[in-house]
């Protein structure tokens, strides 16, 4: 592509101050309340996904007769590795938008 | 619930995604439908108190923005938006780039299954303007290979579930205005992105030839492996709008859905005169795209302000603020028709002369 269009289109999107790359704006009176507002939404998703899919366990487990509602409250599962490791991730997505807070700065971006 | 026009990937690769997407789209609805109106009172209101009119320009909303940005509810909607946004692309192209191997196989196989529909330059390089993380899509449209399985799912969620049958795309292709003389032979669908109004196109006049170009090759390779999966016979070619590789006169009418809004300013000139060249006389143009208006009412103003700066919709504004049909009327076309929509987009017709 030419040189000149590439300059005139960089100049259209400097005009509108887009964020640059790895800079996230934000828009509350801290960068603190965003990255909360921010971990809500995601554990918001981690809460559906989780209770989508026990709904259908559940629902296909009773329909075919192997698990009863009651047996599921009663169960209690061994400590395994790949277990550990779920939460971790799940930690991890939730509580990575206030780390990401601690390197950004106070300027308001609105 | 299987996708009528996704051909054979009607569904993200893990039921989780499936979820995720169905939880992000209630959180834009929420954003949308209830978040938003209550924010809207607020702008007009200080709208009105600075004695402007019920529709405003995009300078008097700049002189209102540091007033509207220090409203709680505002700062909160503008976080919503921006975080929805992120977090559900982030998670479609993390869960593709997971089997990157198999996703991109399947579109290597529709092209061996599918051969001389996808045309494209390996050495083809796309213009700086195409590869911004537009719609903050990370990568943006040409800098994933798997860009166009991620922006089918994503865009779901933005249209909000209103589009999961290609609903928006079936109604834009039936207002596409056509010849006087009715005569239809070939169709060319600008900016066509992952084909879904090029596969509404032809399914509407299925003797036509009818060809769909984007500069973005991921977007075309998904097109070209969705329209195979559909058995719709329609061509894709990576290209410039504004330097079109078809003979004067190739087409019946020229159809641009979304286009305008997301390239440069000074591209509109040079895509409409390629538009009206490549058309015979007697062709139509039909476009379909953001309002074009140099007043909108004051809280529209605000999302558009939004959008442009933290949505990455850098191009939009100068479009809206552009004199498009003046362009038209400029390149040569008649009975320019400026017609409104009850959606969000707005439809512009165009006639070349006999």
């Amino acid at each position: 592509m030419n040189t000149k269009h590439d300059e005139l289109s960089r100049a259209q999107v400097e005009s509108i101050g887009l964020p640059g790359p790895g800079e996230e704006p934000h828009f509350l009176p801290h960068p603190l309340m965003d990255r909360l507002f921010e971990a809500v939404i995601v554990l918001g998703g981690e809460l559906w996904i989780e209770r989508d899919r026990r709904r259908a366990l559940e629902s296909l487990l009773h329909s075919k007769g192997i698990v009863a509602p009651e047996e599921i409250e009663n169960h209690s599962e061994a400590d395994t590795e790949e277990r550990k490791q779920e939460l971790s991730a799940l930690v991890n997505r939730l509580l990575d938008p206030l780390r990401t807070m601690q390197s950004e700065s106070g300027t308001a971006a609105t | 619930m299987e996708q009528r026009n996704a051909g054979k990937h009607p569904e993200p690769p893990r039921r989780e995604d499936a979820s995720h997407m169905e939880y992000m789209t209630e959180v834009r609805n929420f954003a949308i439908r209830s978040w938003f109106p209550r924010i809207a009172g607020d702008v007009s209101s200080i709208a009105a108190a600075a004695g402007l009119p019920p529709a405003i320009t995009r300078d008097e909303f700049a002189q209102l923005a540091p007033q509207v940005d220090q409203i709680p509810a505002v700062q909160g909607w503008k976080r919503l938006m921006r975080s929805q946004q992120q977090l559900a692309w982030q998670k479609l192209q993390d869960s593709y780039a997971a089997d990157r191997e198999y996703w991109e196989g399947q579109l290597t196989e529709a092209e061996e299954r599918n051969r001389g529909r996808l045309h494209y330059d390996p050495d083809f390089v796309a213009p700086e303007s195409a590869c911004q993380d537009i719609h903050l899509q990370p990568g943006g449209y040409c800098g994933d290979n798997l860009a166009g399985y991620v922006f089918y799912h994503g865009t779901r969620v933005f249209y909000q579930g209103d589009n999961d049958f290609d609903e928006i795309h079936d109604s834009c292709a039936d207002v596409m205005k056509l010849p006087a003389d009715g005569q239809v032979r070939r169709v060319l669908d600008l900016g066509c992105s992952i084909g879904q109004c090029t596969t509404a196109l032809k399914e509407r006049h299925p003797d036509a030839e009818v060809r769909g170009l984007d500069v973005a090759l991921p977007m075309l390779r998904y097109a070209h492996m969705r329209a195979t999966d559909m058995n719709v016979d329609v061509h894709f070619h990576q290209g410039l709008a504004e330097d079109l590789e078809f003979s004067d006169g190739t087409f019946d009418t020229v159809f641009a859905y979304i286009l305008f809004h997301e390239v440069p300013k000074h591209t509109f000139e040079p895509i409409v005169r390629e538009a009206f060249r490549v058309l015979r006389p007697g062709g139509t143009f039909t476009v379909i795209d953001a309002p074009n208006a140099d007043r909108l009412p004051p809280p529209n103003r605000m999302w558009a302000a939004y959008d442009a700066q933290y949505n990455c919709e850098p191009f939009s504004p100068a479009f809206g603020a552009a004199d498009f049909t003046g362009l038209l009327a400029k390149a040569g076309f008649e009975d320019v028709e400026k017609g409104s929509s009850d959606s969000f987009l707005y439809n512009t017709f165009a006639v070349k002369p006999l």
